[in-house]
């Protein structure tokens, strides 16, 4: 069992047990961010330390609930265009996610 | 390039279609095996996205799981399998309309159709639900097992079921803390499921290895406490718990606070019916059984001929009871296709039902841990959101409810419940249960939401493009 | 034993009843509303919002609308529930020389009967509506046009009727209708009888068969219409849109061709928008369908290309009573005492809404009907004379 370094952060971890695919470099809100080929957006984020994506109808922060592409309420924009839920869509090399973190 | 016609389409990946598919790849017909998802093995059984150098995720799944890479590889002939694909819609005929990865819509025929759309999880509001931060137990399950990544370094689990302490075990198996755990059932519940599950020693032997390893990990265990508010700045800082009596009235006194920044929670699970309901199989409405599940016959038919159905969307229990389901319908179709004599099939079927029926005892008790008693509904603030999507209160729902409007379509028109991104999908069967819970089903009796094509979301560009479509009505 | 009684009974909880009993409600008159389902559980609820002059014939029927718009806007808000009612202005966009043609004449039409509407050009079009289509040659305008929340305005009409002193019977459908000589006595349902003199049958596309209770024929059958809802794309069509050839097939079939095809958009407050529609006689049935889907899919992309990537979150289709001279049915009808015709309002009930509440009200209260209900009376039908 491994030891994790405990932060104030909540930060999601990226566990060492799992051989990831090549490392990557994405953009959230324009800033550089790693994540690995086969991981989804919201796995990515969620490692990175993002954990609002967006606002409600009424301006209240969301961010992650059913993680299986049911409650869209991950939903981020991607490449400038769509949106898309971030729980089922993959990560790609340069992509740009624009969430709502005000 | 998709052929236009299959003898049997079966739509969902799970433990349910796979023991479809499994049976029916072993004999000279044509059959497609979709799911919407990336890859096949549903929401139980999915492979992690990478290969795992060393186990995390213990304890060993159960021995009935079928060994995925072998099912997913078996490129016989006559076995398709693509995934994604999502169905959008289902017509006369048996011809669904099915969108694919490479942004096309089609139309496909079946001679059968095996419905195994599984399930998706259930949380009992809270004020702050919707706090970034809050997600389901599966949420934080998905992001460990298949990407291998903790939520965050501590977590604090609530809700109820073997999922809970499944969960709890897997994240300090990978190395995270599980601050506290909240069991909304009682102490004996546990012990009660042993006496339910009596002869699927695999799940109990799981059931029981997981216990010990929180135990071992000095895992403060709670029980009968409900999470009544989460609150924090902008997201997840802290949590309200209260013990929550048999009667459903909050004991005065109990509220306990713990600090935490990401809550796992999950109270039970909701059949995805939304296809064979458009298609239109009769449902029926059963609380022991997960809400509005789908009518089948011991074949494991539904009221629409050549119309199958399996797993949990006929009633919450498990995967095991997906997989037997699974099996039981493709050996039906076997049979009515002249593959299987009515001897054998009976044989096998009668073999199969009986496991069924363990499983379904199992299941009744589940979601019986799971419901919740009309105070504790009575209990939840004005101001809790219950549609996610459109941001509609329980006091707004309240106030209709009181003006006559007492069903869910009802609702939906008076509130706008249901009406947002995810089609009422997590406000629905809350709106089900409220209405129930207030004794209100009115004079239409209860009523489930109205499902159309599509049934899923998809883009407007790929609805318009040039596919060629059979004109039907 | 009668279970109830009532001024009036009215039949239909749809936004036509429901409009019905707020006006009579208003005026003290009891009123029972009668709903087999829910309120707005019917076309009320699954048709767009659009409160537009532009797609009514000059004559009567613009002539109705114009005055039930004026009235929506200065009632709207007794009313208990937001309707939303904007003054968003409406276009009906060209995309060929000969819908300008056609569009010309409809426009000089509609500007005689006192509509004021103008013809943009491509320039001024795409100054409007910068989203629009680049190939679009111009489109008809008018400010006067609307846009409502149906749902909204449906309810806002029932708990305003409630408020005022109406009862509403959901999950309640009208058995039979009995009639003393030629005198409605009550109305029978399976919760029980109800004691009236006065039915009003505002069922829509359910009214023939209320007639047939009474022996009376009426010639409304259902045409459905499939709509498609986006995901909210806040602030991106302001006026309500039609195409040339949507209006086209309304009225004039040789005008409306194949090929291109009809279709209207309304973005809603919640900042949806509304896609449609199709015009199908398939009895009722209420699903949506491949081709159907398709079909407006196409044509909004094609007038609107900024929503490739938009999301359709679902579709429904509404059932508009259709009448064979496009025109409602209003008034009293002769062969029965007492039973009052308010139904056929096809694609207009919305717009509609308001005036017919009115106009009923004051035939309940004031037992005659002026010479526009009456030109608009179920005679019309069976002497073969229908009146535009």
């Amino acid at each position: 069992m491994e030891k994790i370094k405990d932060s104030k952060r909540a930060s999601g971890i990226r566990i060492d047990a799992l051989k990831r695919g090549r490392k990557i470099v994405f953009f959230v809100n324009g800033r550089s961010t790693t994540a690995h080929l086969g991981e989804t957006i919201h796995a990515a984020l969620i490692a990175a330390g993002y954990r609002r994506f967006r606002n409600s109808k009424t301006q209240q922060p969301r961010g992650v609930f059913c993680g299986m592409g049911v409650c869209y309420e991950c939903l981020v924009t991607v490449n400038n265009g769509s949106t898309r839920r971030a729980c089922v869509t993959l990560v790609e090399e340069g992509m740009e996610v624009e969430i709502d973190a005000s | 390039m998709l052929p236009e016609a299959y003898d049997v389409v079966i739509i969902g990946a799970g433990p349910s279609g796979m023991g479809a598919a499994g049976v029916l790849a072993e004999y000279p017909l044509k059959v497609l095996l979709i799911d919407e998802n990336n890859q096949v093995g549903g929401q139980i059984w999915r492979k992690p996205a990478y290969k795992p150098v060393r186990r995390f995720a213990s304890p060993r799944p159960p021995a009935l799981q079928m060994d995925l890479s072998t099912a997913a590889d078996t490129q016989k002939k006559n076995l398709d399998i693509i995934t994604p694909a999502c169905v959008l819609g289902v017509f006369p005929e048996k011809h669904l309309l099915v969108s694919t990865a490479d942004k096309s819509v089609k139309e496909i025929k079946a001679r059968r159709i095996i419905f195994a759309t599984g399930a998706r999880e259930k949380v009992r509001p809270f004020g702050g639900w919707t706090l970034p931060g809050v997600m389901t137990l599966g949420a934080a399950q998905i992001l460990l097992k298949y990407y291998g990544v903790l939520a965050s370094s501590k977590i604090l689990i609530a809700g109820a079921g073997p999922l809970v302490y499944l969960l709890s075990s897997q994240i300090i198996g990978a190395g995270g803390k599980v601050t506290t755990v909240l069991d909304r059932s009682s102490p004996t519940a546990m012990f009660n499921a042993m006496g339910v599950m009596a002869g699927q020693l695999p799940q109990i032997g799981q059931g029981l290895l997981a216990l010990g390893r929180l135990i071992k990990n000095r895992v403060s265990i709670r029980h009968r406490m409900q999470v009544v508010e989460v609150r924090g700045n902008g997201k997840c800082q802290e949590v309200i718990a209260a013990k929550i009596a048999p009667d459903g009235i909050m004991v005065p006194g109990s509220q306990k606070r713990y600090e935490t920044q990401m809550l796992a929670c999950g109270n039970g699970f909701v059949p995805n019916i939304e296809l064979p309901q458009l298609a239109g199989c009769d449902l029926t409405y059963a609380a022991d059984q997960g809400g509005w599940i789908v009518k089948v016959n011991r074949s494991m038919e539904t009221s629409l001929s050549g119309i199958f159905a399996a797993g949990e969307i006929t009633g919450i229990a498990g995967g095991d009871k997906a997989l037997i389901e699974g099996r039981l319908a493709a050996l039906t179709i076997l049979n009515q296709f002249g593959k299987l004599n009515v001897k054998k099939h009976r044989i096998r079927q009668t073999a199969l039902l009986t496991k069924r029926r363990r499983r379904q005892r199992f299941g009744a008790f589940l979601n019986r841990q799971w419901a919740i008693h009309p105070r504790e509904w009575a209990g939840i603030d004005d101001a809790t959101i219950i549609c996610r999507c459109e941001d509609i209160t329980m006091g707004t729902i309240r106030r209709w409810i009181q003006e006559g409007f007492t069903s869910a379509p009802d609702l939906k028109k008076a509130t706008r419940c249901g009406m947002g991104n995810c089609q009422g999908r997590t406000c629905a069967p809350l709106i089900y249960d409220i209405l129930a819970a207030y004794s209100v089903t009115g004079k239409r009796g209860p009523h489930p939401l109205s499902v159309r094509t599509p049934v899923k979301p998809i883009p407007l560009g790929d609805l318009a493009k040039n596919n060629s479509f059979v004109v039907s009505p | 034993m009668a279970w109830k009684s009532a001024d009036v009974v009215i039949i239909g909880g749809g936004i036509i009843g429901a409009a019905i009993a707020y006006f009579l409600s208003c005026r003290k008159v009891n009123v029972i509303l009668l709903e087999k389902s829910g309120i707005a559980s019917g076309s009320s609820g699954a048709c767009d919002g659009a409160v537009a002059m532009q797609t009514k014939k000059p004559g009567l029927h613009l002539k109705l609308a114009l005055e039930s718009q004026a009235l929506l806007r200065r009632i709207q808000d007794q009313l208990p529930v937001p309707a939303e009612y904007e003054k968003s202005g409406g276009l009906i966009v060209m995309e060929t020389e000969d819908e300008k043609t056609a569009m010309t004449q409809f426009v000089d039409a509609q500007r005689q009967a006192g509509l004021d509407v103008e013809l943009l050009d491509h320039k001024q079009l795409r100054a409007l509506a910068p989203p629009l289509s680049n190939h679009l040659i111009g489109a008809a305008y008018s400010p006067r046009d609307g846009k409502i929340n149906p749902i909204a305005l449906t309810l806002g009409f029932a708990m305003g009727a409630k408020q005022r002193g109406a009862e509403i019977l959901t999950g309640t459908a009208v058995l039979d209708i009995a009639v003393e000589g030629r005198q409605i006595s009550a109305v029978v349902t399976a919760a029980g009888r109800i004691e009236t003199r006065t039915v009003v049958n505002a069922t829509g596309v359910y009214a023939s068969e209320i007639g047939r209770m009474l022996g009376i024929e009426i010639p409304i059958k259902p045409r459905r219409g499939q709509l498609l809802v986006t995901e909210a794309r806040p602030d991106l069509l302001k006026p309500w849109l039609g195409s040339a050839n949507y209006i086209a097939a309304k009225f004039n079939p040789q005008l409306a061709k194949e090929g291109a095809g009809g279709v209207s958009i309304d973005q809603t407050q919640n900042g949806n928008l509304l896609l449609g529609s199709t015009r199908e006689f398939v009895g009722y049935d209420r699903r949506t369908t491949a081709a159907g889907l398709k079909q407006i899919a196409s044509r909004a992309l094609r007038i609107l290309p900024d929503l490739k990537h938009t999301h359709i979150i679902r579709a429904f289709a509404g059932l508009r009573p259709y009448t064979p001279d496009g025109l409602p049915i209003l008034g009293k009808v002769e062969k029965i005492k007492g039973f009052i015709m308010a139904a056929g309002h096809e694609g207009d009930g919305i717009a509609l809404s308001a005036v017919t509440g009115k106009l009923i009200s004051e035939l309940v209260l004031e037992g005659k009907a002026d010479a526009a209900m009456d030109s608009l009376n179920l005679k019309r039908f069976s002497t073969g004379t229908t009146r535009g």
